[in-house]
């Protein structure tokens, strides 16, 4: 499995779009915004917090429209089919996809952080509370590109279908950044939010196992 | 000897297919040749049968030593890797080899691949860059190491030249004479060519 997961990996790594739409595009946007909400000393840092999550989201959003091809989809769903192995093809290439994710995140939080003006340990709870919440964030993303395969110009629509599933995730993280003062609070939200999130990633795994050979079908003989 | 009775019914629903095989008796050492127009449904008569699409497909195997390798890989075909994708040749085919059989293509495995295509692939070059031909070649690789009784071919000579060609029609050969068979969907008549040939070759053999 793990096998797997590297070839994957290496395969993310070396895709321009990747970095182009994970990294170039993440920073991008936070310059923009920046820009747009001077003076930033009158945001408070959960605000500032906040802003940097909705640009990565953004970015999150285009970068599955980009890595979720139909070839792509085509192949996952044949891949798995043909092999001779138990491997779960789609899930192996998720969890590569997801740690390209940490990476590019990781390599721009420092430049991101310097652009808001962000302090080290407000940066690190960010990249701990993301890194709990993305797989989440990420799978429901992916489910709703591949429901946007069902329909022409879908992907508005499916996101529509998907976005208030994702306000619990929303809800919680915003409340761990809101108990910066009790590390203890915080701790607690942070379990709540990560055994939330394997709850409905767990939901997800099983919905998007079943949607994805639909979705083959359906590009296949519509 | 029969190796499999196949039934393949696919809904009428099914835009794409025309027609449907109810009973196709696969004989050891045969070759097979669904030989038709674009857009009948040769395509999605053998994705119906790899379970790809939906259909009511019963796969009844006769012996004991096809239900083995059934279990291990029930029938083969060819994958086609993401067109979009920066891999090199070599990470494309120790994916593939993997997929395949599980097992990592260390340097040994991977040497006696490289040795099966033509000499004018480079392994570390990008998977982009190759025409569609030597992209055909590459994923024909895995034909040298597959152990399925059955082998699915869509398309196989498309694109290439007439060495790939000579190359493919000896592994054919060799799995008929290893008692496999082998069903061919095309819509050219080249192939047909090569079956006549194929049928020379295995006499020979």
């Amino acid at each position: 499995m793990l096998r797997f997961v590297s070839y994957r990996f290496s395969h993310y790594c070396y895709q321009p779009s990747m970095w182009f739409y994970g990294l170039i595009y993440l920073l991008m946007q936070s310059f923009v915004f920046m820009l747009l909400l001077q003076p930033l000393a009158l945001l408070t840092t959960t605000q500032t917090v906040g802003v940097l999550w909705a640009v990565s989201s953004f970015t999150h959003f285009a970068l599955i429209g980009q890595i979720l091809t139909r070839q792509r989809l085509i192949w996952l769903v044949e891949a798995q089919q043909i092999s001779g192995q138990s491997v779960n093809i789609w899930l192996n290439d998720f969890i590569a996809l997801w740690m390209v994710y940490v990476l590019i995140f990781l390599v721009a939080l420092p430049v991101v952080s310097m652009l808001y003006g962000l302090s080290l340990w407000v940066s690190l709870g960010v990249c701990i509370v993301w890194s709990a919440s993305s797989p989440v964030f990420l799978l429901q993303i992916y489910l709703a590109r591949c429901l946007s395969f069902f329909m022409r110009g879908g992907l508005v629509l499916s996101l529509l279908c998907i976005v208030p599933w994702m306000i619990p995730g929303l809800l919680m993280a915003a409340q761990c950044f809101s108990q910066q003062d009790s590390f203890i609070q915080a701790t607690r939200s942070l379990s709540l939010l990560v055994g939330g999130g394997m709850c409905s990633a767990a939901a997800l795994y099983h919905v998007i196992g079943q949607v994805l050979p639909k979705c083959y079908q359906h590009l296949k003989l519509t | 000897m029969l190796i499999c009775n196949l039934k393949t019914i696919i809904p009428k629903w099914v835009k794409a297919q025309r027609w449907n095989i109810d009973n196709l008796e696969i004989h050891a050492g045969k070759v097979y040749c669904l030989h038709g127009a674009n857009g009948v449904g040769k395509s999605t008569w053998m994705q119906a049968v790899l379970g790809l699409l939906p259909s009511d497909c019963q796969r009844n195997w006769q012996t004991k030593h096809c239900e083995m390798i059934h279990r291990e890989m029930e029938f083969y075909s060819i994958l086609q890797p993401d067109s979009d994708t920066n891999d090199t040749v070599e990470s494309i085919i120790r994916q593939e080899y993997y997929l395949r059989t599980g097992v990592v293509a260390d340097t040994l495995p991977l040497a006696r691949l490289k040795a099966c295509i033509d000499c004018s692939i480079d392994m570390a070059i990008r998977w982009g860059r190759l025409s569609l031909g030597q992209k055909h070649q590459v994923m024909q690789l895995s034909l040298t190491y597959t152990k399925a009784a059955v082998w699915l071919l869509d398309e196989p000579f498309a694109h290439l030249d007439n060495h790939a060609s000579e190359r493919l029609l000896d592994r054919i050969v060799q799995h008929q004479v290893s008692g496999g068979s082998v069903i061919l969907a095309s819509h050219i008549s080249v192939p047909m060519d090569h079956e006549a040939r194929l049928l020379e070759r295995v006499k020979h053999a």
